[in-house]
């Protein structure tokens, strides 16, 4: 069993806080990344999972015991460190060994426990070489097979696929994934990677400068972001903003109109910003405003990146919107007026003050 | 036990560490500051009325002032001599190409290995050929030069990036200007660390000003200290007094400085 | 091609007059002096004045290896390489140890911290001479306060214990730089390999005993070869504390017997050359002791 709880969990240093008021419920055997640019906390948050520092505010549970002030070694967890930390002096199977040696476990099972994690992790025939004669990722495994070993409740990973090459990255990630479904044990993830957080997540929570963003199924965290900076870190070319206004059940730019979803519950007039991804805007060369959908937009420049075409438009407000267009998609010169249509369902409102999503519909 | 217990252990276990280390400094401290009749009448742990006239005894009758012009003298010059020379010869062996550059680096390295004992024989013998007994020459100009600064500092140079070296030859800048305007500050704490090490090794020297000097006007502190063959406990104190005044100024020194003196011994990358 | 030519040439010329000046102190100080150590011993002088002094009269004929195997030989050199290196076993162990448990103790994040590490490294402010006469204000014969006696004679003169008080004061006296090594290597120990050991559930002493010290080695062994040098190399304290090399010759080590028969006995150069020899070649062989099992200490991860 590996539940996992923060509860308004804050640390601070000095007068920054790190970490603020950060409430996780992380479910047994659940794959959770932590998500956010560096200096976010989610680091931090992790040690303090671990026991390596401790909060200055908030209960931390695992397995419904409050473990505030309880040592690493008593919290069953085990922990992956970005560098791997694999001891350089004892050999790969000594390493492995090492967290069964601390607790007594007796010398037959040790190395049972020992070749187990040993051939999951297909290191039988490196047991005897010491870390310096490995490759980066066969040491990334040596420090997994160290924090499988003792059958924890939970891991505590800290952008341990960092220090790998782009290619290794990718193959590992996906092993990784499978490593964790077939232990079932829980996963706590940190990464500044959103390719990551999203392929590898059952849920991502995002953090940013402290504070918990938002915290959803990778799904939901890009089709429906919480705030406005959530909506510009998922996605690779981020989320399309620009400033607009709600009158009347539309939203207006300039003298465009778009619709709105049907369902949108209430929202405030007035000023907003709105949000589309650029693989939801649709090129029109038709330059007259339609009655209904499709802002005026002049065409700055296209980037051609092989396997599609990004197009830099100019709305009447001065705002740029990109739309992703297939590679052999046609594409409007320079200069040219085009007009942009949104679909309602795929705009998302913000409010312009707090940047916190304005529609409670569906996705 | 207890956070609270634990933390109070700790802090014991320094504090009772520390107390033991600084004891015979404390002890030295106190004892220059009593006269001879209370010491006589056993340690007096806590003196009550510190008594300086031992320091003025040392000052002037025990020569110390002397003792301490001449090992200031003597220390500041071998000192600039080691730093001046080894940066050179660091210039040299870091930024310049020249034939039997290998062998020659490798005989600076070679003086590291050489202890003074082989050498101090016949350095006499020359010191007193040259009639150099008694003066400052002798105390100094065997010094001027040193492997370890040497090694150092070619080590510290060799981290100045090699674009800024082309940048500033293609500015125009000739090796004089290179060296000063942007090798020595680049490596300041380097410099720092080496001339602090050459600072003591002058200060602390021992044996060798020894064996060149009789006459009390060139000695320095260290072999003004060894005045014990006196028989009279009043000499004593006079010389507690001197060994103040020979640590003084060195511990001051160190206490400015202690941060360069711990960054250059790592910077240097002193592991042999 | 002139101009190539030129500009090396004009480089190597600056190179040469850059490293003159350490150069010409090294000849005349270290490299002749060292020559001359070694080529003395081969010549019986008869006559001469003194150590290379010898231009006003006298003969030299060689004697080949004779003077050599003589006081290699002799009781004497054994003797006095046998107290060094008891010396030695007594202060570099010792001065270790203390530098790194008052190293591991100031490594602590405490309040007030650089405090209690300005007092352990602050030995390195004493030299040999202050800290003779430190102690020899404590525990001197005559002026010692406290009066220590063993079996009635005053430590610094018992034939068995003088050398451990010495040793006592060297390894006070080295304290201060122990500490400051010890620390430095402390430091440079990968902080998330220790972090990883506490959450595999290593003990305090358990962490410090197999990763802590393991990991430590190469500092240490630096330590105890450096150590062991300037442990061969002692002079001072011993003239100071215990003048003449002690009651029985029982702190008679290699450095003073150099002194010695060099300066104190007369016709005794040839003595002192060859032991100041044997001290040089001790130190050479613990050079390159650690020169070859430098590499094999290294875990380069």
């Amino acid at each position: 069993m590996g539940r996992v709880a923060l509860t308004h969990v804050t640390k601070r240093f000095g007068k920054v806080a790190a970490v603020d008021d950060v409430t996780l419920d992380i479910a047994d055997g659940e794959f959770l990344v932590l998500l956010g640019p560096s200096g976010c906390g989610k680091s931090t948050a992790l040690r303090m999972i671990a026991g390596l520092d401790e909060p200055t505010d908030g209960v931390i549970e695992i397995n419904e015991r409050r473990v505030n002030g309880i040592e690493p070694k008593d919290r069953d967890i085990a922990m992956v460190f970005q560098s791997y930390a694999l001891y350089p002096h004892l050999t790969v199977r000594k390493n492995i060994e090492f967290p069964l040696r601390t607790r007594d476990v007796e010398r037959r099972e040790r190395k049972r426990l020992v070749d187990e994690a040993a051939t999951t992790l297909g290191l039988s025939d490196l047991l005897d070489r010491k870390p310096a004669q490995l490759s980066g990722g066969q040491r990334q495994r040596v420090a997994l097979a160290r924090a499988i070993v003792r059958h924890p409740a939970a891991f505590l990973m800290d952008e341990p696929l960092s220090n790998l090459d782009a290619k290794l990255r990718v193959q590992t990630r996906a092993e990784l994934v499978a490593l964790q479904k077939r232990l079932g044990t829980t996963t706590i993830y940190v990464t500044h990677d959103q390719v990551e957080a999203m392929t590898m997540g059952d849920r991502v929570a995002i953090l940013r400068d402290g504070r918990l963003q938002q915290l959803a199924s990778p799904h939901e965290v890009y089709a429906r972001p919480a705030n406005l900076f959530v909506a510009g870190f998922i996605g690779t070319p981020p989320m399309n903003t620009f400033a607009a206004a709600l009158r009347d059940g539309a939203l207006t730019v300039g003298d465009d109109t778009l619709a709105l979803p049907a369902d949108h519950g209430p929202l405030p007039q007035g000023e907003c910003v709105a949000g589309v991804r650029p693989e939801h805007v649709t090129l029109g060369t038709d330059g007259r405003p339609d009655g209904n959908g499709g802002l005026r937009a002049t065409v700055e420049f296209h980037e051609s990146l092989g396997h599609e075409r990004h197009v830099h438009c100019r709305l009447a407000n001065r705002d740029i919107l990109i739309a992703r267009l297939a590679a052999s998609a046609a594409v409007p010169a320079d200069g040219d007026t085009v007009r942009l249509t949104i679909a309602p369902g795929d705009l998302h409102l913000f409010d312009h003050h707090t940047g916190e999503r304005l529609d409670a519909g569906a996705a | 036990m207890s956070p609270r217990g634990a933390l109070v252990v700790r802090y014991a276990s320094l504090t009772v560490l520390g107390a033991i280390v600084l004891f015979p400094i404390y002890a030295i401290v106190v004892n220059s500051l009593s006269t001879t009749t209370e010491i006589s009448n056993g340690f007096p742990w806590f003196p009550s009325s510190p008594d300086w006239g031992n320091y003025s005894k040392a000052w002037d009758e025990g020569h110390f002032s002397r003792y301490l012009l001449n090992s200031a003298i003597v220390t500041i010059a071998i000192t600039a001599g080691q730093v001046a020379t080894a940066i050179l010869a660091a210039y040299a062996f870091a930024f310049l190409s020249f034939p039997l550059k290998r062998t020659l680096f490798v005989l600076f390295i070679v003086t590291l290995m050489i202890p003074g004992e082989v050498t101090i024989l016949q350095n006499v013998a020359t010191i007193t050929d040259w009639n150099w007994k008694n003066t400052y020459w002798a105390l100094v100009v065997p010094f001027l030069a040193s492997g370890f600064g040497a090694f150092l500092l070619r080590q510290a140079f060799l981290q100045v990036p090699d674009d800024l070296r082309e940048a500033a030859f293609l500015d125009g800048y000739g090796h004089l200007r290179f060296l000063t305007r942007i090798v020595v500050p680049l490596t300041r704490p380097a410099i720092a660390a080496m001339g602090l090490f050459a600072f003591l090794g002058a200060w602390n020297q021992y044996l060798w000003p020894l064996l060149v000097t009789s006459d009390d006007r060139y000695r320095t502190i260290q072999n003004g200290l060894s005045q014990l063959g006196g028989t009279s406990l009043q000499e004593f104190t006079t010389t507690y007094a001197g060994t103040v005044i020979g640590f003084l100024p060195v511990a001051l020194l160190l206490l400015l400085f202690s941060k360069q003196l711990v960054r250059g011994l790592t910077a240097g990358a002193v592991k042999g | 091609m002139p101009a190539p030519h030129s500009r090396r040439l004009r480089e190597a010329l600056l190179a040469y007059a850059l490293i003159l000046p350490s150069f010409v102190v090294f000849g005349i100080f270290i490299f002749f002096p060292f020559a001359k150590n070694i080529e003395i011993p081969f010549y019986e002088t008869r006559g001469g004045i003194g150590f290379g002094q010898n231009k006003t009269g006298g003969t030299r004929t060689w004697v080949g290896f004779d003077r050599w195997r003589d006081v290699l030989g002799s009781d004497e050199f054994r003797d006095t390489l046998w107290v060094t290196v008891k010396f030695t076993v007594l202060t570099v162990p010792t001065g270790i140890a203390l530098g790194l448990l008052l190293a591991v103790l100031a490594h602590q994040r405490l309040r007030g911290i650089t405090i209690y590490r300005t007092i352990f490294s602050s030995t390195v402010a004493t030299s040999a001479a202050v800290a003779s006469v430190i102690f020899f204000s404590l525990i001197g014969p005559q002026s010692g306060v406290f009066k220590l006696r063993i079996d009635g004679i005053p430590l610094l003169e018992h034939p068995t214990w003088a050398l451990p008080a010495v040793a006592v004061v060297t390894t006070w006296q080295s304290l201060g730089l122990a500490f400051i090594v010890m620390s430095s290597g402390l430091q440079a120990l990968p902080d998330e390999v220790l972090e990883a050991a506490e959450i595999d559930g290593a003990s305090a002493r358990r962490r410090f005993f197999r990763v802590t010290l393991p990991l430590m080695s190469p500092t240490l062994f630096f330590a105890f070869v450096v150590g062991s040098i300037a442990a061969f190399k002692t002079f001072a304290e011993i003239d100071l504390l215990t003048p003449g090399g002690g009651t029985g010759n029982n702190t008679r080590v290699l450095a003073y017997a150099v002194y010695d028969a060099g300066f104190r006995t007369p016709n005794g150069e040839v003595r002192a050359a060859v032991l100041a020899v044997g001290l040089f070649t001790c130190v050479l062989i613990l050079t390159l002791l650690q020169l070859r099992l430098e590499r094999r200490v290294h875990y380069v991860a």
